[in-house]
């Protein structure tokens, strides 16, 4: 790609005819060879032998000849070379420095070899002007910081074409027009530097290394910018940083890897195929979505669907003038995601990489014996008024059991006729922990890419394949993920190049369904429940656990996702600067998803034969397509008038999607083997559905820069939305935003050593969010299928309600974001920090309308009438240096937010609800003043919370307004009783540390990711759902026992399991009076609090020496652990990533560790 | 190659201006899978699918009503909120007077009302011959007069809106319609019902008809008058004596029974057929049953009564209840010479023995057939108690008290509920997927709001027991109510009221016991001071003497009073109708709060 511009600037219309934007171009060449040296192969000039044979030709037509016979290019003004003389040459297979000297020779041109890319310069200077009396010629040497001379230094007099190039040694010699001549010296790699000549006729030149970052060129809205132009607050990362963490999945990789991108777990946490929760800087929206807008290359995409190895880098967008230019598709914020590409000229390259990976699952928790569950269960009845779960012969089995005594799983003499009341009726000891999770479980990933390109075309085509086996030990779960991507570019003419883009993916899942016919999700919170007294074997050796018997035979639930892409495109430029981008966009998706459940035959101890799956079987298909269309057209002028850089950019895009289901089900199977409609004979329900939505938009954008030193751009879009009525459909959308680059400033210069950059960016802007659902101005019927009540023989159809009040007036919530940010680079871009503050409105938020009595019978609609704010800040902090052969780095980022509602039609503040004010997340509930300890003890009346008894070993409420009783008063922020905030449960400070090594191929580095705040709160809820919690709840047959939960209330005279009247649970019950003791309450608050090692990978590089005799270009071996040490002060039945991601109740799918090894190939 | 760029240009220009020549046509997407409100009702086949939402809500305490349901144990556990039946742990809140007032919600709901209402108003836009959408009408009154009979029973006086309104509507800021003139709106509505709606069993009793609404209209004007009739010197009462009611309920049973579309169940089984009419799958050839929720397990939809219910868990049927059946001489217990009170004890085995029939086939005793299993090798009937087979079994569940070594069978009174349990056991092996239907209006209710209707008005005549009571006693061999030949009971709970109205009170709550109208019942007979407000609900005899069973002076479980020391605590001068939520008053000041509250 960066080539190509260079081609561009060859070309000889410009070159000659444009001079006033010459200074311009050559920094844009200089930025180009930035990153084409980057890609140069070091002996490719020792390497390359060429043949010409040519006649009676100018030398530059050999020099055109040479870059078309092989991958040379060669930078140089025309004045450097006598277009006049004629010249003939005639070589077989000579190596480039041979002819060139044959072409120069007697001339006064020199020329200099970097890789492929030769700069011809003059052995002396000649002055292209005549002499004059103020004109001074100064020399000098121009170096880098470690004393070395650097030859093809560009050195410009500043605002003319004047210039030179430094020579072998570095040394120059340049005639200037006057004392008050600038000169620019400039080189790729290196910061340009600007010195007045004054008095001085030697000047002697330290170029200092640039960080790439500063000039590297980053994807912005509809186009790129250099970085340090940018006004917005854009932060990148790259392919380089995503390398480092070689995980499946593009959100693993860029979770912690930009400040205030957060990504945290879903209600699936680490099943495979999981998908996570996206924000960037918090909170946007209460009622829906607060996920950013993520684009790959340009078009709207499933993130999963990515392979990682492809990316070539992210930009994340996170204030209004970053992402303004999307308008209403973006309000908080957009993630561009760029794909790797070919790069013209490059020659042939093949990689292959892989990756293996062994998982654990992490942070479960932990059963105590048998004995001790049976004794806890006893006393949770007891205290209920119940009699003992186990009774004493049974007490004694379990005894005699762990005594080695007795080999039985459960009284061979009774056997049980019910394989679920196994837990009760045995008498094993198994830590199911270790039973219900496997042992390094295997993933797998491989990927395979070819990139090259000739002159005109360039190509990038990768295959990839990702294979994770789940962490159950039954019922084997599974996700698979095959990618196919290509990319080409081709040239056609000189001012017009098209580009061709094809993503294929499928994502396969394949899980057993949950237990019961329970959703799968329900999994790990069934295992719970199972004790360690649940026998595993029956008297003549078969397996008798019901959940797994359930895993492995009640079916599967499958999924089979086909997303296919294809963007064509065209880029026009038929005068330099100004350019026009076309192209059209085709997302086909569809997906298959499966579901059948069977019967479960499991004889139990007692002979009879149990069917623990349903009583009918049944099949479940559903298959959805989607057509997603974008077509996009911008056209973009860039010109500089004497340091007045302008960019305008116009364009338009519309999307239109359109989607469609079909959903069938047919019970009783005739064969539980081959699950399919067609092969079965039951009853059938059919259903389906489709729909559409379009945008439209107009967007421009204008930038401005005098010298790179003020910035200022504007942007600016104008949207319309399907899911609007006519009337309010159509949004205006602007955000401004304006940059200073101090160090830029000539005063600056003495401080260039320590502080090279310092910029200060201020942006305001407004954004539209158009994520309702659609069709909320529409009155229609909402007719279902499948009324919960048999009429005749068969659930028929019905209308679900009276149509919803309509809301015609419905139009865009607004989001507005001001935005402050410093960007810093200190000894010479060793230390970079920057710090953005933040501060983002919403505004005509949907709420409820206002509150109507009830009588209504319906609520009102919503109305664009509620408004809330998201303050924070974030920044990040990175050290990079080389010392000779060692490099290291260090980073450091923190974000944080939080969001206040503030206006919510709710006007008596009921805490159940928004309100004004409210900091959301906040955490109400009692403040808890210890257990009630004896009998009779004087406590408040807490008959509010429980009618029945209180007594030692129950919670006692603070009466924080001293009237003698524990209520909730009206629960209004007015009077809410003995209520207060506990806590706040938004994730605060989230933060992420890395540091890397490297020596001499080997390198090293880790990654650590964390929050700094968080109070989380397991809800009670109504049911005992949160048994991982508070263990000894609810009833008998939802209870489980962890370690942590044999720390419960016990009196001083307990001699079972002995006294514990410090305990942290309180006196445990078998009924609904358990609840009394769980109000929500200080006592269970927990802190959420972590830092996780997230990723410590140490590679080895092989000497290029030692590879290239087996023309292999590099090989690089690693190893790799993932989630290897979590720090939290958490209780140890939660992680603190799955905790608080959890639905509500303590069961999700654990996350693991994972250490895996791979090797990196490149042909 | 100039030429070439031009036409390009030109091409691509008039590509954009086609785009640009943007319309709204381009964002004006409609709905592909939806209706839209515009064009419905305009056939008789809308109205049937727009009544047929309602059905799921005839059970309205079943919060669920999903496929899934009944994990709480089902309609068959609602009597916990009287005096038929208790659990462990905490009392019914109500009962106990534990009650306050809501912030929002509890009750106060107009959702179905504004869905019948929305359908009823959109009656004039059918294009069909009436004949083809007057069933679906008449059950849209249907269903105005149920949902607002719901609200009526929870808070008395409530707004009366007869059409879907909307926010700027007048009547969203009405006060409460009083409840006489509420209670006339659903008679009428029932009326109309009747009258729209097919005679005879509509889709074998899964949907209703003529008959169900003019039983339902019993059950709505026996409430109205008793609660007018006993309420008539309280806070609570409504604008007239009950009578007009009264005679309403007895007319519209009347019609009912002569309908000839009705039978009572019986085989001539006394021992199995009360037991029976509880536990089957399909009602299709059941003449008593008017209209009932369908389960089919060959469709999925199913429930888990009884996985649920299976052991006790903590719940238990009341001495209350059980004091209730007379001996079979068809004397009372206490008065019986074939019944020696001394000999019970706590396994309800003589009570099942000496008792009414009905009370085996309602309470479980050791007599009684627990599970039926065709797979089991050891026989295939078991019973409740059966020595044999080994403990913590599918096959063994005695119900017992707090003494008893079993740990999962105990409940907190010693009875335990038989009735509507379910012996094919297998069905709540297979995933507990049960499907026997569950009865919501049954013939049974009809002869027994009519003797009410009847005694209560004082015109019952020996005609009228005959063709009501007796009946029913038919069935379970029980000699018959004789008016003139009442004997004396020393339990009657009411012994202030006529001997026919105690006897006709014990009728309807031995017959319809558990089936969820107990509360109902003592509400609308102001009976909460003879039943409710500082007793407690007893057990069984217990002889045994354990320290931890609380027990009361003659030795009846008291399970709950060492947590009600003072007895249930019901306010006589509050508890009888619910508060309205705080909201609602603060919404609309024209609204007044219940009285005590």
């Amino acid at each position: 790609m960066k080539k190509n511009v260079i081609n561009h600037e060859r070309k000889k219309d410009y070159f000659l005819s444009l001079k006033t934007i010459r200074i311009m171009k050559l920094s844009v060449i200089l930025l180009t060879l930035t990153l084409a040296q980057a890609f140069a192969v070091k002996s490719y000039s020792q390497r390359t032998r060429i043949s010409l044979e040519m006649n009676d030709v100018m030398i530059k037509d050999v020099l055109s000849k040479i870059e078309k016979k092989s991958d040379f290019y060669f930078l140089y003004s025309p004045k450097m070379i006598d277009d006049t003389k004629k010249v003939n040459i005639s070589v077989k297979g000579a190596k480039i420095d041979k002819i060139l000297n044959e072409l120069f020779k007697g001339t006064n041109t020199d020329y200099v070899i970097f890789g492929k890319q030769i700069v011809i310069s003059n052995k002396t200077q000649i002055s292209p002007f005549s002499q004059d009396p103020k004109k001074i010629t100064i020399s000098g040497k121009v170096i880098d910081d470690r004393g070395n001379p650097i030859p093809g230094v560009n050195i410009v007099e500043k605002g003319t074409t004047n210039g030179t190039i430094t020579n072998n040694n570095g040394e120059y010699q340049l005639t200037v027009s006057g004392k008050e001549t600038v000169i620019d010296f400039s080189f790729i790699g290196y910061n340009t530097q600007e010195i007045t000549v004054g008095d001085q006729t030697v000047i002697n030149v330290t170029m200092i290394e640039s960080s790439i970052s500063l000039d590297e060129v980053v994807s912005v809205g509809y186009g790129t910018q250099k970085k340090v132009n940018l006004t917005g607050s854009v932060d990148v990362i790259s392919a380089k940083e995503m390398e480092s963490r070689p995980v499946a999945n593009v959100e693993q990789a860029l979770q912690g890897a930009s400040p205030n991108l957060n990504i945290t777990l879903s209600g699936n946490g680490g099943e495979p195929g999981a998908t996570m929760n996206w924000n960037i800087r918090g909170l946007g929206t209460l009622t829906g979505s607060n996920a950013p807008l993520i684009l790959v290359d340009g078009v709207a995409m499933d993130i999963n669907s990515i392979d990682p190895e492809t990316i070539e880098s992210v930009s994340v967008l996170k204030d209004a003038a970053a992402s303004a230019i999307y308008g209403s598709r973006a309000p908080f914020g957009v993630v561009l995601i760029t794909t790797k590409k070919g790069k013209k000229g490059e020659g042939f390259s093949l990689s292959y990489s892989n990756n293996f990976g062994f998982a654990n699952a992490i942070n479960l928790p932990q059963f105590p014996s048998s004995l001790e569950v049976a004794e806890a269960f006893n006393q949770a009845a007891a205290n209920t008024g119940a009699s003992p779960v186990f009774d004493d012969a049974h007490i004694q089995r379990i005894k005699d059991y762990l005594d080695g005594k007795i080999s039985e799983e459960y009284d061979y003499a009774n056997p049980y006729d019910n394989l679920e009341n196994g837990r009760w009726e045995g008498n094993a000891n198994y830590n199911w922990i270790d039973e219900f999770f496997k042992k390094n479980s295997l993933r797998q990933k491989h990927n395979i890419n070819l990139s090259g390109g000739s002159k005109s075309t360039s190509y990038y085509i990768s295959a990839g394949y990702y294979d994770q086996n789940g962490q159950y030990n039954w019922g084997d779960d599974s996700f698979k993920r095959y990618n196919l991507m290509a990319n080409v570019n081709s040239k056609i003419t000189n001012w017009l190049t098209f580009n061709f883009s094809t993503k294929y993916s499928k994502n396969k899942t394949d899980y057993p369904i949950g237990p019961w016919g329970k959703d799968r999700r329900n999994v790990y919170f069934e295992l719970m429940h199972y004790f360690p007294t649940q026998p595993w074997y029956a008297e003549d050796g078969h397996l008798i656990h019901p959940i797994a018997a359930n895993m492995e035979n009640a079916g599967r639930e499958r999924n089979d996702a086909n997303d296919l892409m294809m963007t064509i495109g065209a880029s026009i430029e038929p005068v330099k600067g100004w350019v026009t981008n076309v192209s059209y966009n085709y997302d086909y998706y569809s997906g298959v998803h499966t579901w059948f459940s069977k019967e479960v035959l499991v004889q139990t101890p007692a002979g009879n034969y149990q069917n623990l799956g349903p009583s009918l079987t049944r099949f479940k298909k559903d298959m959805n397509t989607s057509g997603y269309q974008v077509f996009n057209a911008t056209t973009s002028y860039n010109k500089d008038i004497n340091g007045h850089y302008f960019n305008l950019l116009l364009g338009y895009e519309q999307e239109i999607n359109n989607y469609t289901g079909l959903y069938g089900d047919k019970g009783n199977l005739l064969s539980s083997e081959v699950p399919a409609i067609s092969t079965a004979t039951g009853d059938v329900n059919i259903d389906d559905w489709a729909g559409h939505w379009a945008t439209q938009g107009v967007f421009g954008r204008l930038n401005y820069n005098y010298k790179e030193k003020y910035l200022f751009e504007f942007n600016a879009r104008y949207n319309g939305s399907s899911r609007f009525s006519q009337d309010h459909r159509w949004g205006f959308f602007p955000s401004a935003s304006v940059g200073y680059n101090i160090a830029k400033e000539g005063y600056w210069s003495g401080l260039v050593d320590f502080i090279n950059n310092f910029k200060l960016r201020a942006s305001y802007g407004s954004l539209g969010n158009q994520n309702v659902p659609n069709y909320l101005y529409l009155s229609t019927m909402d007719i279902r299928s499948q009324l919960e009540w048999i009429i005749g023989n068969s659930r028929p159809l019905y209308v679900n309600h009276a149509p919803n009040l309509i809301s015609p007036s419905l139009t865009w919530e607004t989001i507005t974001t001001m935005n402050l940010g410093v960007d810093l680079g200190f000894f010479r871009n060793r230390l970079n920090a920057t710090f953005d503050y933040y501060h983002r409105k919403t505004s005509d938020m949907f709420g409820p309308a206002e509150s109507l009595p009830e009588v209504l019978g319906t609520s009102a609609p919503q109305e664009n009438n509620a408004e809330m704010m998201t303050k924070g800040w974030e920044t990040s902090v990175q050290w990079k240096d080389r010392i000779n052969n060692f490099s290291y780095n260090f980073g450091f980022m923190l974000g944080d937010s939080k969001s206040e509602v503030l206006k919510y039609r709710n006007p008596d503040k009921w805490l159940g609800n928004w309100y004004e004010g409210q900091q959301v997340g906040e955490i109400w509930g009692y403040e808890t003043d210890g257990f009630i300890q004896t009998d009779g003890e004087s406590i408040p009346d807490q008959t509010y919370i429980w009618g029945g008894n209180w007594g030692p070993g129950d919670i006692k409420y603070k009466d924080q307004n001293d009237d003698g009783k524990i209520d909730e008063g009206a629960y209004t922020l007015e009077d809410h009783g003995d209520l207060k905030v506990l806590g706040n449960s938004l994730p605060r400070y989230n933060y992420s540390i890395s540091a890397g090594v490297s020596w001499k191929g080997i390198d090293l580095n880790m990654f650590w990711q964390g929050v700094g705040r968080r109070e989380f709160y397991k809800d009670m809820g109504a049911s005992w759902n949160s048994v991982v919690f508070y263990g000894l709840v609810g009833e008998e047959s939802q209870a489980s026992v962890f370690k942590q939960h044999l720390d419960y209330w016990r009196p001083a005279d307990d001699n079972v399991l002995g006294p514990n009247t410090n305990a942290y649970y309180a006196k445990p019950y078998f009924s609904d009076e358990t609840y009394k003791n769980y109000q929500t309450q200080s006592k269970y608050l927990l802190n959420a609090a972590y830092i996780r090692l997230k990723n410590v990978q140490l590679g080895y590089t092989l000497p290029v020496d030692l590879t290239k005799k087996a023309s292999i270009k590099k090989v690089r071996l690693y190893f790799s652990g993932e989630n290897l040490l979590t720090i939290t002060k958490l209780t140890k039945l939660f992680d603190p990533e799955t905790g608080p991601a959890s639905r509500g109740s303590g069961y999700i799918y654990p996350l693991s560790s994972v250490f895996s090894f791979g090797v990196n190939l490149t042909f | 190659m100039k030429k070439n760029k031009i036409t390009f240009y030109g091409l691509f220009a008039l590509l954009l201006l086609s785009i640009n020549a943007c319309n709204d046509d381009f964002l004006n997407r409609y709905p592909l899978d939806q209706i839209s409100s515009a064009i419905y009702f305009k056939h008789a086949s809308d109205f049937e699918l727009y009544a047929n939402q309602f059905y799921p809500s005839v059970f309205w305490d079943d919060a669920t009503g999903s496929t899934n349901e009944g994990w709480n144990g089902g309609i068959y556990n609602f009597e916990l909120n009287s005096d038929n039946m208790i659990k462990l742990g905490e009392p019914d809140s109500r009962l106990a007077g534990y009650n306050s007032v809501p912030s929002s919600g509890g009750g106060w709901d107009y959702t179905m009302i504004r869905d019948v209402n929305y359908g009823i108003a959109n009656k004039g836009k059918c294009e069909d011959d009436p004949s083809q959408y007057n069933q679906y009408l008449g059950e849209l009154y249907f269903f105005r007069a149920f949902a607002y009979f719901k609200l009526v029973r929870d808070f008395g006086d409530v707004p009366w809106v007869g059409k879907p309104l909307d926010p700027g509507s007048e009547e969203l800021y009405g006060p409460r319609t009083p409840r006489t003139e509420v209670v006339q709106h659903i008679i009428s509505d029932l009326d109309s019902a009747a009258l729209l709606m097919n005679s005879g069993k509509m889709e074998e009793g899964t949907r209703v008809s003529k008959e169900v609404a003019l039983a339902f209209k019993s059950r709505v004007a026996l409430y109205e008058g008793t609660w007018e009739k006993y309420h008539h010197d309280d806070v609570f009462k409504g604008s007239t004596d009950g009578a007009e009611f009264l005679k309403q309920a007895a007319d519209a049973a009347l019609a009912v029974m002569n309908s000839g579309v009705y039978t009572i169940y019986s085989t001539g089984n006394p021992t199995q057929d009360y037991f029976d009419l509880f536990v089957q799958t399909d009602y299709a050839g059941w003449d008593e049953v008017m209209l009932y929720k369908k389960y089919d397990r060959s469709i999925g939809f199913v429930h888990h009564h009884d996985v649920a219910s299976r052991y006790p868990y903590q719940k238990g049927l009341t001495r209350g209840l059980a004091v209730s059946y007379l001996s079979l001489d068809g004397q009372p217990r206490a008065v019986s010479p074939d019944f020696d009170e001394s000999q019970c004890d706590s396994t309800a085995t003589y009570e099942s023995r000496h008792l009414d029939p009905r009370f085996g086939q309602t309470f479980a005793s050791r007599d009684a057939v627990w599970a039926i299993d065709p797979g089991n090798p050891g026989g295939d009937t078991i019973y409740w108690y059966e020595p044999d087979v080994p403990p913590h079994s599918y096959m063994r569940c005695v119900p017992q008290i707090i003494d008893a070594a079993e740990g999962r069978g105990n409940t907190p009174t010693g009875y335990f509920r038989r009735k509507a349990f379910s012996p094919r056991m297998d069905i709540w092996k297979d995933w507990s997927d049960e499907d026997f239907g569950v009865i919501f209006i049954r013939y049974a209710e009809v002869l027994l709001n009519y003797a009410e209707a009847k005694a209560e008005l004082g015109t019952i005549t020996q005609g009228d027991v005959d063709k009501s009571i007796n009946i029913l006693r038919d069935r379970v061999a029980m000699p018959h109510l004789n008016i003139g030949g009442i004997v004396t009971d020393p339990n009657w709970d009411f012994p202030t009221l006529s001997p026919i109205i105690n006897e006709v009170r014990r009728e309807r709550r031995v017959e319809l016991a558990l089936e969820n109208f107990r509360l109902d019942d003592i509400l609308r007979w102001a009976a909460a001071d003879e039943l409710i407000t500082g007793k407690t609900f007893k057990g069984v005899l217990y002889k045994n003497g354990d320290s931890r069973v609380p027990v009361d002076a003659n030795g009846y479980v008291d399970r709950l009073r060492p947590q009600l020391p003072n007895g249930y605590g019901f306010q006589l001068d509050r508890d009888y109708l619910n508060p309205l939520p705080n909201d609602q008053l603060t919404l609309n000041s024209n609204l007044v709060q219940n009285p005590g509250w």
